[in-house]
């Protein structure tokens, strides 16, 4: 098959294997994530039970993955290089955490939840895209540093 | 469709962390792309990048139906809003910035970036949820208000 038509499969049902995962692990439920949250509250692990079979299946993949110079689809296997810890980095992994608590929201719980009908969910993804476009017009127009692509 | 989730058991949280990591081994193995959802819905903003759309667009298909399959393997029950809709705009407009040019995301380095070991995403997965586990402690807790 031609490599245009597998990488969208491939996608789609890496994609469709996340949500079903998401799903299961009952993390499309803000509730569940704030719940994993509130150690002053009732807690409930899930969260953390989910991150952590996640992390060790994760791990299976990138072992397969340094074996081989290129994926399936013949293309080179793209991981992120960057290890270094920056000061923008750090507010920004402060700011997303404090919208994560606030809403029991991630980027990728939210659209799963979506696909249940949730509007909050819809709202949130909504304006996480405006916030995005926002972000980046500014760093367009005030930042000296070049804008690097999204991997 | 009102439901969201499976209800809390440990086996469904392992077996569907369990899913997750074999979606992204997928995804990396099949396309050599590393799962960073925030990124993967970010590049649907970049204009020049006709040619890497259609595996974002259709990951993101995925994530959608993914509640509809799984609504066929386990019980579903409704989900319960944590927050207000205002809450629900400002969570969602500070997770944007957050996670804005893949600097930040709990898929990207809270899961992909802990499996890699990465020093970055150890910083950013780690302040990222003691900053979560704060702002809930302190709307839950210190300002009283059981949202």
């Amino acid at each position: 098959m031609k490599s245009s038509i597998v990488a969208p499969l491939s996608a789609l049902a890496s994609g469709a294997i996340f949500g079903v995962g998401v799903t299961v692990a009952g993390l499309g439920d803000p509730s569940s994530i704030v719940g994993a949250l509130d150690v002053g509250g009732e807690w409930d692990p899930s969260l953390w039970l989910a991150t952590a079979a996640a992390i060790t299946f994760s791990a299976i993949g990138l072992v397969l993955a340094t074996h081989r110079p290129r994926a399936w689809i013949g293309t080179p296997i793209e991981l992120p290089r960057r290890r270094d810890v920056s000061a923008r980095l750090v507010v920004r992994s402060v700011v997303l955490g404090v919208g994560w608590g606030l809403t029991g929201f991630s980027p990728s719980s939210a659209l799963v939840a979506i696909g249940t009908g949730n509007l909050e969910a819809l709202l949130f993804t909504g304006a996480m895209l405006i916030a995005m476009l926002v972000a980046r017009t500014v760093d367009a127009r005030f930042s000296r540093t070049t804008i690097l692509p999204v991997s | 469709m009102t439901f969201a989730c499976a209800p809390f058991a440990p086996w469904n949280a392992v077996s569907g962390g369990a899913l997750i990591g074999l979606a992204t081994s997928l995804l990396l193995l099949a396309i050599g792309r590393a799962t960073n959802v925030s990124a993967i819905v970010e590049g649907l903003l970049d204009a020049d990048r006709v040619g890497g759309r259609s595996w974002r667009v259709a990951f993101i298909v995925g994530l959608l139906i993914g509640p509809s399959l799984a609504s066929l393997f386990v019980p579903m029950h409704a989900a319960m809003a944590s927050a207000t809709r205002l809450e629900v705009v400002i969570g969602g407009a500070l997770v944007g910035v957050g996670a804005h040019y893949a600097s930040g995301c709990t898929t990207g380095h809270g899961i992909y970036g802990l499996a890699r070991s990465s020093p970055r995403s150890f910083v950013a997965a780690s302040l990222c949820s003691l900053a979560a586990l704060l702002t809930v402690f302190v709307l839950r807790h210190a300002l009283g208000s059981a949202s």
